[in-house]
């Protein structure tokens, strides 16, 4: 059954149901039967799970996608013989009764009619052609002739040549205020003013129309309304989706929606710069911005994860959303296997994963503050300039210090002049390993760092006395050595005998929290031999990380160095092998804000720790011994001292950087000021937005064809793809680099079958109701066939023509005759046409999740109508996201006008979603959404009626109407005016002259009663008689409640 | 010529006039009316769904116990491991699979038995540990698998997957399948509710796990909470009282009669029926919530738990409330089986917060006659390694994620009584055969001896009358059901 259907059943007893298929789908008798409209649906349907484009599920052999398939000769029997229904198999099939086709286990069966439709394309000559979507788009599509005064766009004709066809006439026009209510939904989300009535009402002119929707096209709350269902279909959210669910850096992209629809940016330049912002010839902070679209997916922090399962998901996600948000394609069908329905390989569906996972993410999430990479910052214009500045000091700062070496060169022969004896300062601890007494590890050097065994660590004979042997599991911290961020300096030199263990083992790390879902802080690990040091807040993106070119040897002492010169860049992070410096690989030089973002460093300043790391592998049947640590980037010179004993002492040494950087007070002071800038940079950074984006790694990341879709499906040669766009479709322009921007500009190029038609579709739906291709979020074969076809192609090119002008399309549905009828039913209508396919009638809905919430606030008059900024938290009750999730944050009600920001601003928490707006069909934007379902259900009814935020707003809304000090008529007038757009009748203002002496009478009985409800929600309670407003607050909410304000007529 | 309809005569055809409205309207709505209000309505215009086969449970509790509880410390009995305690997993049982990055990176991976005592009940001789006294009492009504198997290895996909199907967010959950699929069996209570222990903390629940995906929300479980609210937005706001909302709703009613002979939009007589039935709602909600009026006795059979709120004992109680309502899928969640580590103490306290409870809910439908087609089910979303996660210290040591075999029960509702289905091998860390061969069981084909999710979801269908093949809704180019592509009716369950 289809989505739609379980709509109609529900109405079924009315009869609805017939006469919808026949009239859209099916070919008239005469006409001769079209492949694509009339076969395909059918073949698709019926016959292609087991004979369509999918080798792997396909039975006998034999395919019915292509002509060569269906004509082919399967020793003497033909399945379809052209122009001879009687010689083929599909004919006899489909007809016998022992052996039917499709089989009854399939659960598949064809109508009679059906089964005559395949005959009849046999008879005709069984010509193959595309799906109608594949199909290009007509260059100049012709307006069918109708004579009627009656269209007003070209679409008209469209609409009324079908209507005329289907034996329809179209309604009369709504009446004014209807279509004005209408339209101000339509194109804002928000219902009309007061004085927007009357002014639209009091000008009698046809320009009057134009009038208004020009306004509400120039309005910024057109870019919030559109904005909406762009989101359900970027799967925006605040928070990153799964277990704890925590909070996500998302918002600017939102409002980057939002402006994006308010300046009318060229649809194609909106779907560019959300593919391609990054990668475009004159990217901006607001095209790079643009790219979070496909990194809006969910992303884990689970303990326990598998990095690459969840990198293999997204990038996944991200094809899939390309495919369903810009092509309505299905591609994700085609993730394990080929498509079963659309000419969509299962190697198509890779090389489109190929564009989007080669970036530098580590595929997990640490915690909030800590922003996956690829990202970027996004200061404030103060904070822009004050970084700018920061930047400019440290620049300073460093130049500062290179004059102070390049001048110590007197001062250094003056020093040496003294004979001095060259000693290493700044060495704050020195372990033997040979001593542990009282639990602890002895520094040899006065002062309080000490080291602690972490398990069961045992000492063994090592390279001098004993050494400290790991078995993967125990580990030692070493305490007490200063806080370490990533401006402070540091050496650290140990001896180690490596037995090559299996994975990357942890050799040193500075602890500052952190779990196997991502670690920040420093640390090296040991793999194969060769060394890895890292200065990470969040890798591999913002890190900064190098890596040996030469191995240690295996079994064998060596001494290790490490420093680390706080300059924030990789020149700084040095390795040394045996007192000599190591050649290295730098991978990642970039890196911003603080390094240990996450935890607390205890009051000694944080751990070192040796041999482990929590839930990482650790140095099993490592050994490690004699380490010092040292407060400063040591010299080469000094390092070698610290493996040999006796460089510093040799009598050709050259001292002249020992000097400089150990003993010269210049330089000393110098590098301090360094010091101090990069702290400052680094703190100032912290306080700056941060947003995830899209950037191509340096280095292509390979994408494979995963088998069954698989993450750990085999990785090989073979299986690797390159990236590409589906063969069914046209051919990518050849040249230049084929990266995102080339997806893009293929995706929105003149012959795009698919994107334009899309776009337009969604946009109908939009206004309508209902695409013209109902099912919006599949445009493959076994979606719905556009109930208009030439309109919709139409349509899409002229609006390609147009250079993709979203305003100018939307200005020309609203103004339709089309748009303009009354949808008020009748009985033909709804006989043979009760879903309004044929447009007979105009578009009626109930309002979507946000239109109530907005609608009633802002008859309320206490809309604030901000736009964009930080998502807040509008009233829900108490408790929800930690009632089941003790891990994520905790939900703090929004103050003052906050609490009255447009619900597009609301938090969307994908686990537990604003349960008012879940309860009216919002989605939880898990997964990209092009069409919401809409239902009627009690608990919506329980909404409206007893949330505080619909109470409060009708106490807001009856405040305006007594404070006014009119009669009781002109306060319903009024409620109706501000809640439904338009006067009550006769019989409703006395209806409602009823229900408030009803109220009265009740509350005056129980004046204790109104007080209450006067005071329910954050806003003050009036000084009003709390009788008389308890009682307009109920009237305001009997309105309020009614057809005539939650739906849109 | 004119273009339009003639409204007015179109109006005096049309099958429903105002008379004929309020005519049905006095008598309470018609089926029209309720259809589009509960999952029920959307099969009651005059046709009453079909089930696939004769149904053998009317509906199911599923007891689901977040987290992954330990299966060698509560029903697999392991003596081996207990002999092996402390040796490492050999190579050839561990079969090279991988381990969450939890346990991957251990310098060893030491075996680990299990600190309770096992002994054997009933005519089944079921074993059980001895933290599960009130559960052994029942063994003979108790259908075990112990050949449970699931490919997710974190929890957040791993209950998704249980509970929808697939592990990526978006997809129907079971019981909003089942609401679509047979409807509702009352007039004033939602037939899918969810009830989930308070304050456990340990691994999330989501929505998406008694959401709709796509299909729509009206088949979303409807959560009931402990405390003043039952239902979100149930209650009146304060200071309007039953009266003055009758007396609103009327006018109301009013109001949308107007406009719907105005429209003669059928979605307006739903729309006034919402609204009766959210009024009875609020009686009904509080009604069957309400444990106060159980005498004694039956708080002793569920245990002290039970008379406080929001507990799972208080839950199963619940359940048995809403099971006798006509509530058609009743899901309780108990988190807390997270045992990493601190295993001993963690899971001997959630034996002793479920264990009577479930083993009360058993008796008292058995009691009461329900629980022939009652389908209890009772599990996790996996298991638990038989080696331990950190250093093997007895009241400090853990089990790590296992999802490569687990156990499940189920009792009533048409599942065979007192029989043990599948086992795993002597580490309790593979699926065997009945000789103790380690199987290599895949979702794809169904292995004798093996119970994958998907065939579960299958079996738990089937017992309700439904053939998980058909159940299937179209979204986005592709039939979609419950068990994907997969699943197989587990026949030597089913009595």
């Amino acid at each position: 059954m289809r989505l739609g259907n379980v709509a109609m059943l529900a109405f079924g007893t009315i009869g609805m149901c017939s006469g919808l298929v026949a009239a859209t789908q099916n070919a008239a008798p005469k006409e001769k039967v079209s492949f694509s409209r009339d076969v395909l649906p059918i073949l698709s349907d019926k016959c292609f799970k087991c004979h369509g484009p999918d080798e792997g599920s396909r039975q006998a052999g034999l395919r019915l996608d292509t002509s060569q398939g269906a004509f082919g000769n399967r020793g003497g029997r033909f399945a379809v013989v052209p122009w001879q229904p009687q010689d083929s198999m599909m004919v006899k099939r489909i007809h016998s009764a022992d052996d039917p086709m499709p089989p009854p286990d399939s659960g598949k069966k064809l109508t009679d009619a059906e089964k005559a439709i395949l005959t009849r394309w046999i008879q005709e000559g069984a010509t193959y052609g595309k799906l109608w979507s594949f199909e290009p788009i007509p260059a100049s599509p012709k307006i069918p002739v109708v004579k009627s005064t009656w269209p007003h766009e070209d679409l008209d004709y469209f609409i009324l040549a079908r209507l005329k066809k289907a034996g329809l006439s179209p309604s009369p026009p709504a009446e004014k205020l209807r279509w004005l209510r209408r339209v101000s939904l339509d194109l804002t989300g928000l219902p009309p003013t007061e004085p927007e009535i009357a002014s639209f009402q009091a000008d009698p002119t046809k320009a009057s129309y134009d009038k208004v929707v020009d306004r509400l096209l120039a309005s910024p709350h057109f870019g919030e309304r559109l904005a909406v269902d762009w989101l359900d279909a970027a799967r925006y959210s605040d928070s990153y989706g799964y277990q704890s669910d925590l909070l996500m850096p998302s918002w600017p992209y939102r409002d980057w929606v939002v402006n994006s629809f308010n300046k009318n940016e060229p649809y194609s330049q909106f779907l560019t710069d959300q593919i391609a912002g990054d990668l475009e010839k004159n990217a901006t902070t607001d095209t790079r911005l643009a790219t979070e679209f496909n990194r809006l997916h969910r992303q884990s922090n689970e303990g326990g994860s598998i990095a690459l399962e969840y990198k293999t998901e997204y990038a996944a996600d991200r094809a899939s959303t390309f495919g369903t948000a810009v092509l309505g394609l299905t591609v994700g069908c085609a993730r394990c296997h080929d498509h079963k329905f659309d000419p969509i390989t299962q190697k198509d569906f890779y090389q489109l994963f190929a564009y989007f996972n080669s970036i530098d993410e580590y595929g997990l999430l640490l915690s909030t503050e800590i922003v996956p990479t690829p990202s970027m910052l996004l200061p404030t214009p103060e904070q822009q300039q004050k970084l700018s500045e920061l930047k400019a000091k440290n620049q300073t700062a460093k130049q500062a210090l290179q004059s102070a070496i390049a001048g110590a060169g007197p001062r250094y022969l003056q020093w040496l002049a003294k004979k001095p004896e060259a000693t290493i300062p700044d060495i704050k601890a020195q372990f033997s390993f040979d001593k542990f007494e009282n639990d602890r590890f002895v520094s040899s050097l006065p002062g309080a760092p000490y080291g602690s065994k972490l398990d069961k660590v045992e000492l063994v004979p090592g390279h001098s006395g004993s050494a400290v042997l790991f078995d993967g599991d125990n580990g030692i911290a070493l305490r007490a050595l200063g806080g370490r961020e990533r401006w402070d300096p540091f050496t650290w030199s140990f001896w180690v005998e490596d037995p090559r263990p299996n994975a990357a083992p942890v050799i040193l790390q500075h602890r500052t929290g952190g779990t196997d879902v991502g670690f920040c802080g420093f640390d090296l690990t040991l793999e194969n031999g060769y060394l890895t040091a890292r200065v990470m807040r969040a890798p591999p993106g913002n890190a900064i990380t190098i890596h040996t070119k030469q191995p240690i040897p295996k079994d064998k002492w060596t001494q290790i160095a490490w420093s680390w010169d706080g300059s924030g860049q990789a020149a700084g992070l040095k390795i040394y092998l045996d007192g000599k410096l190591a050649a290295t690989t730098v991978l990642n030089d970039k890196l911003w804000k603080k390094i240990n973002a996450y935890g607390d460093l205890d009051a000694s300043g944080g751990d070192w720790t040796f041999g482990r790391r929590f839930r990482d592998s650790g140095f099993k049947g490592g050994k490690l011994d004699d380490a010092v640590f040292a407060e400063r980037a040591l010299s080469d010179i000094e390092v070698a001292q610290l493996y040999d004993g006796k460089a510093l002492s040799a009598p050709d040494a050259d001292l002249h950087d020992y000097y400089a950087s150990a003993i010269d007070p210049d330089v000393r002071s110098a590098a301090e000021a360094v010091r101090k800038a990069q702290h400052d940079l680094a703190d100032a950074e912290e306080g700056v937005y941060e947003v995830m984006v899209m950037e191509e790694s340096k280095n292509r990341v390979p994408a494979y064809l995963l088998s069954r879709g698989r993450y750990d499906a085999p990785r090989t040669p073979q299986t690797i793809v390159n990236r590409g766009t589906p063969e069914s479709l046209p051919p990518l322009k050849a040249g230049g680099p084929n990266d995102r921007l080339a997806l893009a500009s293929w995706a929105t190029r003149a012959d795009n079958p698919l994107t334009a038609r899309v776009a337009v579709n969604r946009l109908w739906q939009l206004v309508f109701g209902a695409g013209l291709v109902e099912t919006s979020e599949n445009f493959g074969s076994q979606g719905s066939p556009p109930s208009h076809p030439e309109l919709l192609d139409y349509l899409s090119r002229k609006f390609i023509k147009s250079g993709w002008d979203v305003k100018k399309l939307v200005r020309s549905f609203v103004l339709s005759s089309t748009y303009r009828q009354s949808s008020t039913r009748t009985a033909k209508l709804n006989k043979v046409d009760p879903l309004n396919r044929l447009l007979g009638r105009g578009p009626s809905q109930r309002l979507s999740a946000e239109m109530v919430r907005d609608t009633v606030l802002a008859a309320a008059d206490l809309i604030n109508l901000k736009i964009g900024g930080p998502p807040v938290n509008p009233y829900q009750p108490a408790g929800l996201w930690t009632e089941n999730n003790g891990m994520t944050q905790q939900f703090v009600q929004s103050k003052g006008d906050d609490l009255y920001r447009r619900s597009l601003y609301s938090t969307v928490k994908r686990t537990t979603p604003v349960p008012s707006m879940l309860l009216f069909d919002a989605t939880s934007r898990e997964a990209c959404t092009i069409r919401r379902p809409i239902t009627n259900t009690p608990l919506q009814a329980l909404v409206l009626l007893n949330d505080v935020q619909f109470v409060e707003a009708s106490r807001v809304l009856a405040q305006h109407l007594l404070e006014k000090k009119q009669t009781d008529k002109q306060s319903i007038r009024e409620t109706f005016l501000r809640l439904a757009g338009r006067p009550p009748d006769a019989e409703e203002t006395s209806l409602l002259l009823q229900a408030l002496k009803e109220q009265r009478a009740d509350f005056a009985k129980h004046p204790e009663d109104a007080k209450k409800l006067v005071s329910l929600g954050d806003s003050k309670p009036p000084a009003l008689d709390p009788v008389e407003l308890a009682s307009m607050t109920i009237a305001v909410q009997t309105v309020l409640n009614s057809d005539s304000v939650i739906w849109k007529r | 010529m004119n273009d339009f309809n003639n409204e007015e005569l179109e109006r005096a055809t049309l099958g429903l006039t105002r008379r004929e409205f309020f005519g049905r309207a006095a008598q309470g709505f018609g089926a029209v009316a309720l259809a589009s209000l509960l999952p029920n309505m959307a099969w009651a215009n005059g046709q009453e769904f079909k089930f696939d086969h004769a149904p053998k449970a009317k509906r199911i509790i599923y007891l689901f116990q977040a987290g992954g509880p330990a299966q060698q410390d509560l029903f697999d009995y392991k003596p081996m491991l207990n002999k092996l305690h402390g040796q490492s997993l050999p190579a050839e049982i561990r079969r090279g699979q991988r381990l969450t990055a939890m346990s991957a990176n251990q310098g060893t991976i030491p075996l680990a038995g299990s600190p309770f005592k096992f002994s054997q009940h009933g005519e089944s001789g079921a074993w059980f540990s001895e933290i599960l006294p009130h559960l052994a009492e029942v063994s003979d009504e108790l259908c075990f698998v112990k050949s449970m198997f699931t490919e997710a290895i974190n929890h957040d996909p791993a209950i998704t997957f249980f509970q929808t199907g697939s592990e990526q967010a978006g997809r129907p959950s079971f019981g909003s399948w089942v609401s679509y699929g047979l409807g509702s069996m009352n007039k004033d209570l939602p037939t899918f509710v969810v009830l989930a222990s308070a304050g456990q903390g340990d691994q999330p629940l989501y929505a998406r796990l008694w959401g709709s995906g796509f299909l729509d929300s009206r088949y979303q479980g409807v959560r009931f909470r402990a405390g003043k609210e039952p239902v979100l937005y149930l209650t009146n706001p304060d200071g309007v009282c039953q009266s003055g909302r009758r007396a609103m709703l009327d006018r109301l009613d009013d109001l949308n009669r107007h406009q719907f002979a105005k429209e003669l939009d059928p979605e307006i007589e739903s729309r006034i029926a919402q609204y009766e039935m959210a009024y009875r709602m609020q009686t009904s909600v509080p009604d069957v919530t309400d444990l106060s009026k159980e005498p004694d006795e039956v708080f002793e059979l569920y245990g002290p738990d039970s008379r406080k709120p929001g507990t799972f004992a208080a839950n199963c109680l619940l359940a048995r409330h809403l099971a006798q309502k006509g509530v058609r899928f009743i899901q309780l969640y108990h988190q807390g089986w997270d045992h990493h580590g601190g295993l001993k103490a963690g899971i001997t306290d959630q034996a002793k917060k479920t264990d009577q409870p479930s083993a009360a809910l058993i008796k008292d439908l058995k009691r009461l006659g329900m629980l022939d087609d009652t389908l209890i089910v009772w599990g996790g979303e996996f298991g638990r390694t038989s080696y331990s996660q950190g250093p093997l210290e007895v009241n400090s040591f853990g089990r790590d994620h296992h999802p490569r075999c687990f156990t499940v029960f189920m009792a009533g509702g048409g599942v065979k009584p007192g029989i043990t289905y599948g086992r795993t091998d002597d580490y309790g860390y593979n699926i065997a055969d009945a000789d103790g061969k380690i199987l290599d069981p895949t979702k794809q084909d169904f292995t004798e001896g093996a119970v994958h999710v998907h065939d579960l979801q299958a079996t738990l269908l089937w017992l309700m009358g439904i053939d998980h093949k058909k159940l299937s809704v179209p979204y986005q180019g592709r039939d979609f059901r419950l068990t994907d592509v997969h699943g197989h009716v587990v026949q030597a369950l089913l009595r």
